[in-house]
């Protein structure tokens, strides 16, 4: 029954690696803990059963760019019945969702959503027939995004008549997987999990003296490379004056993309970039989440990621066509510097503890309130590491009231925290500098081993960037026509150059 | 020279020091606050007023130094600014390459033609798609109002799809003819389509190769003559007039659309402030905010035509630039929220 919706619903002949197994026990009413690589349609193991089982399918998703571009891809199946909850909603348009979650098949909710005692009334008073996770490895207290409100979804899971689970992740390794289990209070689970290893993906590194000669090889490499391709960097300017250099270098279709655009411009370029209109797109990791790309050949890391997680969603970004694509990373000594500060604006530092502890106890003013966060703010602290601060008071240590205390326990929690980003940040540099097998060692990080020897697989390896042979463009000219004419194409129906 | 320098030297000329930068980034940025409403009036700069919505507060200061450095102006104090002679003398000089696109003086056509912007991108590419039978294709917007607006819009039309596409075509190219040849190509090369994704402002303007913000300038001036030359022809653009149907009053502050439920279940401006426990300055602020904000908003209760006649005519003598010369001029009986409330509305559109 499953391969006729399959064809019908989605138009696919075959399931992807996994996509059966874990559909099928989910079907069964399990709780499923499912690791697929980025790229082999993950979500697909969530709607199909939308289709099969009866009644809502409900999905935490982490990120609100990737739950509006889920939404879209379960609109573009000609679904209607879908919707999304998260913060950005106008309190209008979280009414018109609320009013009307009993028509819904799915609904995607960010983590702060859950807390809302009416959507939770709601929910309860309806059958759910899946509570899916997406993106599980951030409810781990060792993922990256972890938030606090990942902490009651199991919780939640049972105040909404404690439908069957399933957690979904690319990446996770053994002690990840072990906190997800607990925090969801799995009991009679099943567990697929698939490799982290992408076989058509060629990993590259090279060590460049200065930023110049960085940009320089960037070049090369584009000019020569099979496209289309992603740039990932650290900040927005980066992306802005790396897209500039190209421009003015190449004749290359080149964007920027970063969370400081409009939502509206932000889409373009996205689907630009779907459409084969750009040859690179230099961005920051705010770009690529939920895009599904089957062509990119090349992911290029113009600054190197925080950590292998990190890496290994971003390289996953390429050859989702099977095809052979290229990994390459860049790096300098100087890009040592920038993960190092940014690690430590998370955090306030000793000094500023004591000062935010002290303004408190003076003032009165109490952990959670907006005059206790101007406060931290004022003295100098991130908005992250307030955020991380407001956290500790008041949901780590809520009865601890003595400053002292206080102070030299969340003081030891930093500690903590930035030794394990730091250790992670070291990890990705013993992995560049690694002169053995590359893909061998990131395997390791994620306890697995190679299974079997691929065959462009790494420098380390010997094989080689111009094994890649750059073939004719695919961009579609965006020539200099006169507006008449760009117009009739629209809206005419001349024949289109394309058709 | 550039155009955006141009532009930038034109409103230090018009505000002659008595208005800071700050004032400047807020009317080209068209804040919606009853200051800079009344200084549009006031300044006789109503054009500008939300007429480069993406400039960057960072890059106006840069324009600002680079200005000063050159001795074009000088400072007042504070954040103000006036041209120095030099100043003038380059600014008229540049007004002989540069005009000000003159679609900008169709200034209360503004909020019009921001909807009929994102509707019409959004219609424009369903009918790019479903006149080739291609149903799935992912929307330029996600923003509610538009997505909305042309569902309604498709399953009202009467025509079958591929004369509706040929009936918007038709209109469309009427239109964009009224227009300079950049303006119209700046319109269109941000229109998406069948497997055709529209370039973002920044783009169009690297391709046609004009700065950014001259860009941006000349496609609010093509946006509101379009929106004129439709308005003004209703029979000839059937479709397109559809397309400025005014919006309701979303988009107003939550505290503002209170002020509004109360205002028409009949409730007095006391009333609502006591009810409230707000003050009636507040209150007033709220009106002034809606007067601008909903077209159709009618302020008869709070100023009679009489008055507004006589705030309209001390207004339209330049000269006067506060708000305490204007009553002493149109009489005391008339109170200053009353001249704001004539201020917001004619910075939006007429009213007789
Ligand atoms: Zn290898």
């Amino acid at each position: 029954m499953i391969d006729t919706i399959l064809k019908e619903t989605f138009g696919y002949e075959r399931f992807r690696e996994g996509q059966r197994e874990v559909i099928e026990d989910v079907l069964k009413g399990y709780d499923v803990f499912a690791m697929l690589p980025t790229g082999s349609g993950k979500s697909l193991c969530y709607i199909l059963p939308g289709y099969v089982l009866d009644g809502l399918v409900l999905i935490v998703s982490p990120l609100l760019s990737l739950m509006e571009d889920q939404v879209q891809q379960i609109r573009m199946l000609g679904e209607k019945k879908v919707a999304a909850l998260n913060s950005f909603l106008t309190p209008q348009e979280k009414d018109d969702v609320l009013n009307s979650i009993r028509f819904l098949r799915f609904l995607f909710v960010s983590p702060e959503m859950l807390q809302n005692n009416l959507l939770i009334n709601r929910l309860s008073m309806l059958k759910l027939s899946l509570f899916v996770i997406d993106e599980a490895h951030c409810i781990s207290q060792w993922g990256h995004e972890f938030r606090p409100d990942y902490l009651k979804l199991a919780q939640i899971r049972e105040a909404v008549g404690k439908p069957p689970c399933l957690a979904l992740t690319a990446t996770a390794n053994p002690k990840v997987r072990q906190d997800i289990l607990n925090y969801l209070d799995f009991k009679d689970d099943r567990q697929h999990i698939y490799s982290v290893d992408r076989k058509n993906i060629s990993l590259f590194v090279d060590k460049l003296a200065n930023v110049e000669e960085k940009i320089k090889r960037t070049i090369k490499i584009i000019s020569s490379q099979p496209s289309p391709g992603i740039i990932y960097c650290s900040t927005r300017d980066w992306t802005e004056r790396l897209a500039n250099q190209i421009r003015m270098k190449t004749d290359l279709h080149v964007a920027y993309y970063h969370g400081g655009l409009s939502s509206d411009d932000r889409l373009a370029i996205q689907y630009q970039f779907l459409n084969d209109q750009l040859d690179i797109i230099c961005c920051t990791n705010a770009f690529g989440m939920g895009i599904n790309k089957p062509n990119v050949r090349l992911v290029l890391h113009f600054h190197y990621p925080k950590h292998m997680n990190a890496y290994i969603q971003e390289i996953g970004r390429a050859g989702r066509d099977g095809l052979p694509s290229a990994a390459v990373t860049l790096y300098t000594d100087e890009d040592d510097l920038l993960p190092q500060a940014l690690i430590e604006k998370e955090y306030p530092d000793q000094p500023m503890l004591l000062r935010i502890l002290n303004r408190m106890e003076a003032t009165g003013a109490k952990a959670g309130t907006k005059g206790c966060f101007s406060i931290m703010m004022e003295e100098g602290a991130s908005e992250t590491a307030a955020r991380f601060l407001t956290y500790q008071l008041t949901k780590v240590f809520p009865e601890e009231h003595k400053s002292e205390e206080l102070f030299s326990k969340i003081d030891q929690t930093i500690k903590l925290r930035k030794q394990k980003k730091i250790s992670e940040l070291y990890e990705v540099k013993r992995w560049l500098a690694t002169t053995d097998c590359r893909r061998e060692a990131y395997l390791n990080s994620f306890q697995e081993k190679l299974s079997d020897k691929v065959p462009c697989c790494c420098d380390a390896c010997g094989c080689l960037l111009d094994d890649f042979v750059k073939v004719d463009p695919v961009i579609k000219e965006t020539q200099r026509i006169g507006w008449q004419v760009r117009l009739r194409k629209l809206l005419g129906l001349d024949k289109i150059d394309h058709e | 020279m550039s155009f955006t320098a141009y532009f930038f030297l034109t409103l230090i000329h018009h505000f002659k020091g008595e208005r800071s930068i700050s004032g400047i980034y807020h009317l080209l940025k068209g804040k919606k606050s009853a200051q800079t409403i009344q200084d549009s009036v006031l300044f006789n700069v109503q054009p500008f007023f939300q007429s480069l919505e993406v400039i960057t507060r960072q890059d106006l200061n840069k324009m600002c130094n680079e200005c000063e450095q050159s001795n074009l102006i000088q400072s007042v104090g504070d954040g103000h600014f006036r041209l120095t002679l030099s100043g003038l003398a380059y600014m008229n000089e540049a007004g002989e390459h540069f005009q000000l696109p003159s679609g900008l003086a169709y200034f209360h056509h503004s909020s019009t033609a921001k909807r009929f912007w994102k509707r019409l991108k959004l219609t424009v590419q369903t009918m790019s798609n479903l006149i080739r039978d291609e149903g799935r294709f992912l929307p330029v917007t996600n923003d509610k109002e538009p997505l909305e607006w042309t569902k309604r819009f498709l399953k009202k039309a009467k025509l079958d799809r591929q004369e509706l596409a040929a009936q918007l075509l038709n209109e469309l190219q009427n239109s964009l003819q009224t227009r300079p040849n950049i303006e119209a190509d700046i319109f269109v090369l941000q229109l998406s389509g069948y497997k055709q994704t529209g370039l973002t402002l920044m783009q169009a303007s690297e391709l046609l190769n004009i700065d950014y913000y001259e860009a941006a300038v000349l496609m609010t001036s093509c946006l509101r003559a379009v929106s004129q030359e439709i308005n003004d022809g209703k029979d000839n653009y059937p479709l397109l007039s559809r397309f400025l149907e005014k919006s309701d009053s979303k988009g107003l502050t939550a505290s503002t659309h209170k002020t509004l439920t109360f205002i028409k279940k009949g409730l007095t401006i006391q009333q609502i402030a006591q009810y409230r426990r707000l003050k009636e300055s507040t209150i007033e602020d709220h009106l002034v905010e809606i007067a601008m904000y909903m077209e159709d908003f009618d302020i008869n209760t709070f100023v009679s035509r009489e008055v507004y006649h006589r705030v309209k005519t001390v207004l339209e003598q330049q000269s006067i630039k506060r708000l305490k010369p204007i009553r002493d001029i149109a009489g005391s009986d008339i109170s200053y929220f009353q001249i704001r409330l004539v201020m917001a509305k004619e910075s939006v559109g007429k009213h007789d």
